[in-house]
């Protein structure tokens, strides 16, 4: 065998077993976002702030933002706070022993429901009953790696978000394109994503970014509803 | 001469092959570890797509071998895997992720939503009694006004009574309460 035949033989052998062998090794999305999910719904408790960014589209252009910073702080298993301030909403939603409450500061008003105790449960209830979404519930419920049912995805490497190494993933799902942010290392939290509505022309995207405070300090006072004076009791009614 | 062009066949053989894997060494650190990742497939595409963010492409159901059957029905066993693809796709249609908006914002897109069916509708000064007014749309100068515990919204010589529709603030257009 001369030379050349001998290197184009050991270079192509290389090629290809590095990378049959190495594609085991490799993380994917699925991975990734299961691991993340996994990491969060064991957290007994943690805190983080939140703000959203959402796009309105209108015959195919971008017309509308609307902004929200939201506060949330969770206890497992029963107790969540969820304080959102905005351009739509101003309002703290408690769920605490086996009850929901939202108070709503913009207009005075609050309206109670009765739930069951347990977070997951609880968050089920309001929105199979009621059609209540938690808009970050996909890092409030313990099982969302169950809950979660994407099959593939696409890995990106690890990008830098706001000076924290995060491994980049997305999804498609529904119309919609889900680019999710986790942070690399021993904590892989979800530290943003963005989501792409591909249904609507103009694509409107809405992007959350997330800091999280895994060692907040958290009392049992902090998810006891408070309804300051004038603010009166209203109805909730299942939406359509 | 021939030998020169053997040469250059395989040579281009060999990078199209390069080329194909577009192999990265690179160092990721995970839970803890530092781990050397020799980059293929999964990672070129990273590498094409990641400024671009190009949406996932999702892969076909694969067929999965056949169970082993006892061998008196040995010619069930191809109806068998378009069987199992099937209930693979159904398994996707149920995805708890598409009914449940875990990811979901603040704004309810457009219009302002409906209510048994009925629109829900702007605010306006006439209004026909049991009409679904928007809540962001009252205008600021109404009073709030509570007659036998219940709230009600002023505006002018008309009376709106606010409720929940979910987690969304509707106001249904009343009879005087007095």
């Amino acid at each position: 065998m001369k030379l050349y035949t001998k290197i184009l033989f050991l270079t192509g052998t290389v090629f290809f077993l590095g990378s049959s062998t190495l594609m085991g090794a490799e993380k994917t999305a699925v991975s990734v976002i299961k691991n993340s999910y996994n990491y969060m719904g064991h957290l007994k408790s943690y805190a983080f702030t939140a703000v959203i960014s959402e796009e309105d589209a209108e015959d195919g252009k971008i017309v509308q933002h609307y902004k929200h910073f939201v506060k949330v702080k969770l206890e497992r298993p029963n107790n969540l706070r969820v304080d959102v301030k905005g351009d739509i909403r101003n309002r703290t939603n408690y769920l605490h022993n086996g009850a929901y409450t939202m108070v709503d500061h913009a207009f005075g008003y609050y309206g109670q429901i009765k739930t069951p105790k347990r977070l997951d449960a609880a968050l089920d209830y309001i929105f199979k009953q009621f059609g209540i979404t938690a808009p970050l519930s996909a890092v409030l419920y313990s099982n969302m790696s169950k809950r979660m049912k994407v099959k593939a995805g696409k890995y990106f490497g690890v990008k830098d978000v706001d000076g924290v190494p995060c491994d980049y993933v997305a999804f498609k799902r529904n119309g919609k394109v889900i680019h999710v942010w986790v942070e690399t290392g021993d904590k892989p939290l979800v530290k943003a994503y963005s989501i792409v509505n591909t249904n609507i022309a103009g694509y409107p995207r809405m992007n959350t970014s997330l800091t999280w405070d895994t060692d907040a300090k958290i009392t049992d006072k902090d998810f006891v509803a408070t309804v300051t004076k004038g603010v009166t009791k209203i109805s909730v009614e299942p939406a359509n | 001469m021939k030998n020169k062009n053997k040469f250059i066949a395989k040579f281009a053989v060999v990078a199209v092959m390069v080329g194909l894997f577009s192999p990265s060494i690179h160092l990721v650190k995970t839970h803890n570890k530092t781990t050397l990742s020799l980059s293929v497939f999964q990672k070129a595409e990273a590498r094409r797509g990641a400024s671009r963010a190009r949406p996932a492409r999702s892969r076909p159901a694969r067929s999965r071998p056949a169970r082993k059957r006892p061998s008196t029905r040995p010619s069930r066993n191809v109806n068998k895997n378009v069987n199992r693809n099937i209930n693979r796709n159904v398994n996707v249609n149920r995805n708890v992720n598409v009914n449940h908006n875990y990811h979901g914002g603040y704004h309810g897109g457009h219009g302002y939503g409906h209510y048994h069916g009925y629109p829900i509708l702007r605010f306006t000064t006439a209004v026909a009694i049991g009409s679904m007014i928007a809540a962001s749309t009252m205008p600021r100068t109404c009073t709030t006004v509570v007659v036998n515990g219940l709230s009600y919204r002023r505006c002018d010589n008309a009376y709106y009574q606010p409720f929940y529709q979910g987690d969304t603030l509707v106001y249904k257009a009343v009879v005087s309460p007095y």
